[in-house]
């Protein structure tokens, strides 16, 4: 009987282990790979293209959301020519609720009095960015908390969310 | 080479592990004893900072954080509940931390941290000399003072046959002295910074021999003189950097067409970005091995393929092969690239600008052989199909040459994908767009298909339906910003006067042509208050035109861009009935202004949207370019905007309409 307990309560510390490594690495919700497309809008403010990020070790939905937006902001290196968020943007968070992710930027990206042509790629970017992933099909913006009505330089339209089919 | 500062850094590093790992041993938590912490000139202090390791652990909320990352360009992202950290060098270069995982990853390198980020409330805590050397900082133990000492951390050469470009990487924004510029050297000195990478490197480039690097001074107030050796007549130039820890330089033979910058006896790097050229021809890399402490790279490197062909796998599909790939013709509806799939695969097709066309059916496999044929029937000039990727995704490509912008159609089929090539031109095509086929898959979303109903009731009442005119006739004009908003400022121009000044020149034209106009201004103004919300500024606007049932809108604007490089002209429509208006008066515009070509572009932008009648937003030319600007400078380029916009309105309204007849200019 005693090797039955202590099989038993190998077998209890076995499960434990597992699902505090579930946890962890937030292995539940939809199967995301090693790398995750993250897109630029090139300098003609049009051709949307996707470079590969290498995720870290965290694989959680949420993670993956916040990280992936904060490459779509960061953009691609800086030998890449390509239309850029202002400098200064920094994610503040990403909320996904169903299929669509609230993604809250600070005010930086609104105080740079870009023309359309900028806010247009920039946005594309992002929003291509996120719903690649696969829970996210729109993006709802966010800044410094609030919505935006539209952004003051060109008059991008923000109160709704966005998704590839707004361009 | 340097006689101080490389030992300087090896006895000063192991000085600061011996020191942070003692400290370590007996208490976690010791706040008086972590010492002071030194970087550029300046004594950072953290709120509360812990030993950690052989580390010190600062939370993402510390303001002394905020402020050593401030001074280095760099920006933190972190959000309670998630588990990654980005920071973004000034160069958009990240570095990631995860919650759990003591790893740094800076480009393709990865270093272990002494201790993993961990969380404590709302704040992670971060190690603060592992994150100092990811960005290009060394840590330095003087006297009892930790010395976060600014390197200039990196170095990348590109050459082709023709030039050679020299791009420095700093941990701060780059200022430099120029102290030599003779026949054969030029030496740049750069204050405040050390580095690492002392030694003379043999380049063999083009116009460049050796590029030698010499760092010397003190832990807290070092010099780099970076000494470039040019053969005899080698041009020299400053070419814009796209961040201002960068210092570009270009070297070319006599001969070699090179634009940039004369370098300056004295520059940083931010005067660089606004007076000198961006980078003229891309060159192949040949990146000098990477320096410690931390790489040139970044762990968002683009992929070594051209971009766009290479594509994320965030959920592989199931297998699938293609059987077939045929051309069917439509007659003159065009042709049919019919590609016979079984199986189920997502797709992605991107149009590129000069004319070539491919999709990626991902997680397929090709079971037919490769073909590379040139068919040159119904506007398709190359058909190629290829495996394009097996690994970790297989990944087969059809790839089209057309002959011109030809309508391009994507159509899941039961059988696989029709791809149908019009016959005719289609000069505001979507670029990309994405499905899937197969497996009982929902269907296919492309870049252009209209947004899915939304049952979010509208924020500012109704939406507004499209309604006829019930003033054929009248026009509204609309000239952006004014007032208190004065839109972009460039070359000493301001956008709400030019728009101002072209749409006081349009009205006289439309007049002139029989056309009744309405302005939403007609003077310096905001249209709804001063100061007001963008919402109510632009619906006011919107208002104007709907109350009173105009026949078009038409609303003038300049565009501009932080890089100084972008010029030309756009013609920007929202809803489907916009695009015949936006096609017209952009013809006319090209034809008449002789600016660059930036197409006809769908965008979501307040007024076209609002608006219940065609509308479409003019981006004239670009303030923030120099040709561009001197342009607006000029009355009589206004004339011809303003000329432009009015014939293409006349093209428009000649043209066959589905309603509305046309009473003016006919």
């Amino acid at each position: 009987m005693k090797w039955l307990g202590a099989l038993l309560a190998l077998a209890l510390v076995a499960v434990i282990g597992y699902l505090g490594f579930r946890a962890i690495a937030g292995s539940s919700g939809p199967h995301i790979g090693e790398t995750i497309p993250v897109y630029y809008c090139k300098i003609d403010g049009e051709t949307v293209l996707p470079w590969n990020v290498t995720l870290g070790a965290a694989r959680d939905p949420h993670s993956v959301a916040f990280y992936a937006a904060t490459q779509a902001v960061a953009g691609p290196p800086s030998g890449t020519e390509a239309i850029r968020f202002p400098p200064g943007t920094v994610v503040r968070s990403v909320d996904v609720a169903g299929s669509t992710a609230t993604v809250d930027l600070s005010g930086a990206v609104a105080a740079a009095g870009g023309g359309s042509f900028a806010e247009s790629g920039e946005f594309k970017a992002l929003v291509w960015t996120l719903t690649a992933l696969p829970m996210i099909q729109a993006v709802q913006i966010h800044v410094d908390g609030r919505t935006l009505p539209t952004l003051p330089g060109g008059h991008l339209e923000l109160d709704q969310p966005l998704t590839r089919s707004s361009w | 080479m340097s006689s101080i500062n490389p030992s300087l850094a090896r006895v000063g590093s192991l000085a600061l592990a011996l020191v942070l790992a003692c400290a370590m041993v007996p208490s976690p938590a010791r706040a008086d004893a972590i010492p002071d912490v030194w970087f550029a000139g300046t004594r950072l202090i953290f709120d509360h900072p812990q030993f950690r390791g052989a580390d010190i652990a600062v939370a993402t909320s510390d303001a002394g954080l905020a402020r050593f990352l401030a001074r280095v360009g760099a920006t933190l992202a972190y959000q309670p509940g998630q588990r990654y950290v980005v920071i973004t060098r000034a160069d958009r270069r990240t570095v990631t931390l995860t919650i759990g995982d003591p790893r740094v990853t800076a480009g393709t390198v990865t270093t272990s941290a002494p201790f993993a980020p961990y969380t404590a409330g709302t704040d992670a805590f971060l190690p603060l000399v592992s994150v100092a050397r990811a960005l290009y900082v060394l840590p330095l133990m003087e006297a009892g003072t930790l010395v976060l000492q600014p390197q200039l951390g990196a170095l990348d050469v590109r050459s082709d046959d023709r030039a050679t470009v020299v791009t420095l990487h700093g941990a701060v924004p780059l200022a430099f002295r120029r102290t030599t510029a003779n026949a054969a050297t030029l030496a740049l000195t750069f204050a405040g910074l050390a580095s690492s990478l002392d030694q003379t490197r043999v380049v063999a480039a083009p116009a460049l021999g050796e590029i030698d690097v010499l760092a010397s001074g003190s832990s807290r107030n070092p010099t780099t003189v970076v000494t470039f050796e040019t053969p005899p007549g080698t041009q020299r130039v400053l070419l814009a950097s796209a961040s201002p820890n960068d210092v570009t330089l270009a070297f070319a033979p006599a001969g070699v067409a090179l634009r940039g910058a004369e370098i300056p006896a004295q520059a940083t790097a931010s005067s660089a970005l606004a007076s000198a050229p961006l980078q003229a021809q891309p060159v192949p890399a040949r990146v000098l091995p990477p320096p410690p402490p931390m790489p040139a790279a970044s762990a968002a490197e683009p992929v070594s393929s051209p971009p766009g062909e290479s594509i994320g796998a965030p959920q592989p599909p199931a297998p699938a092969t293609v059987s077939a790939v045929d051309l069917v013709p439509r007659g003159e509806d065009g042709t049919d690239v019919r590609v016979t799939v079984a199986g189920g695969a997502d797709f992605e097709w991107h149009r590129l600008g000069d004319g070539r066309w491919y999709v990626d059916l991902r997680g397929a496999t090709l079971g037919i052989p490769p073909r590379d044929d040139t068919p040159a029937v119904g506007g398709i000039d190359g058909l190629r199909v290829r495996q394009f990727a097996l690994d970790p995704v297989p990944i087969v490509r059809v790839s089209l040459t057309l002959a011109s912008q030809r309508r391009v159609d994507v159509v899941p089929s039961p059988a696989g994908l029709v791809v149908t090539v019009g016959a005719a031109d289609d000069l505001a095509a979507a670029r990309i767009g994405v499905g899937r086929i197969g497996d009982g898959a929902p269907g296919y979303a492309a870049a252009e298909t209209a947004p899915a109903p939304d049952a979010t009731p509208w924020k500012f009442g109704s939406e507004p339906a499209l309604s006829p005119a019930t003033n054929p006739r009248l026009i509204v004009l609309d000239p952006g910003h004014g007032g208190s908003d004065i839109g972009a400022e460039h070359n000493g121009l301001t956008e709400k006067n030019l728009t101002l000044d072209i749409s006081q020149r349009l009205r006289s034209q439309l007049e002139a042509r029989g056309w009744i106009v309405r302005m939403t201004r007609d003077t310096d103004t905001d249209v709804y208050a001063p100061n007001d919300s963008a919402h109510d500024e632009l619906q006011a606007r919107c208002d104007i035109a709907n109350k009173a049932g105009a026949r078009m809108f038409v609303s003038v604007h300049i565009n501009s861009f932080t890089s100084s490089a972008l010029s030309g002209t756009t013609t920007y429509y929202y809803k489907g009935v916009d695009l015949a208006l936006a096609q017209t008066v952009h013809r006319r515009l090209i034809a008449a202004l002789g600016t660059k070509d930036d197409g006809v572009r769908k965008d979501n932008f307040y007024v076209i949207h609002h608006t219940t009648m065609p509308a479409i937003l003019i981006e004239t030319a670009f303030l923030s370019n120099a040709g561009d600007a001197s342009l607006l400078r000029s009355a009589e380029f206004l004339q011809r905007v303003a000329t432009a916009i009015a014939d293409g309105i006349g093209d428009y309204a000649r043209a066959p309409q589905p309603s509305q007849a046309s009473q003016a200019e006919n």
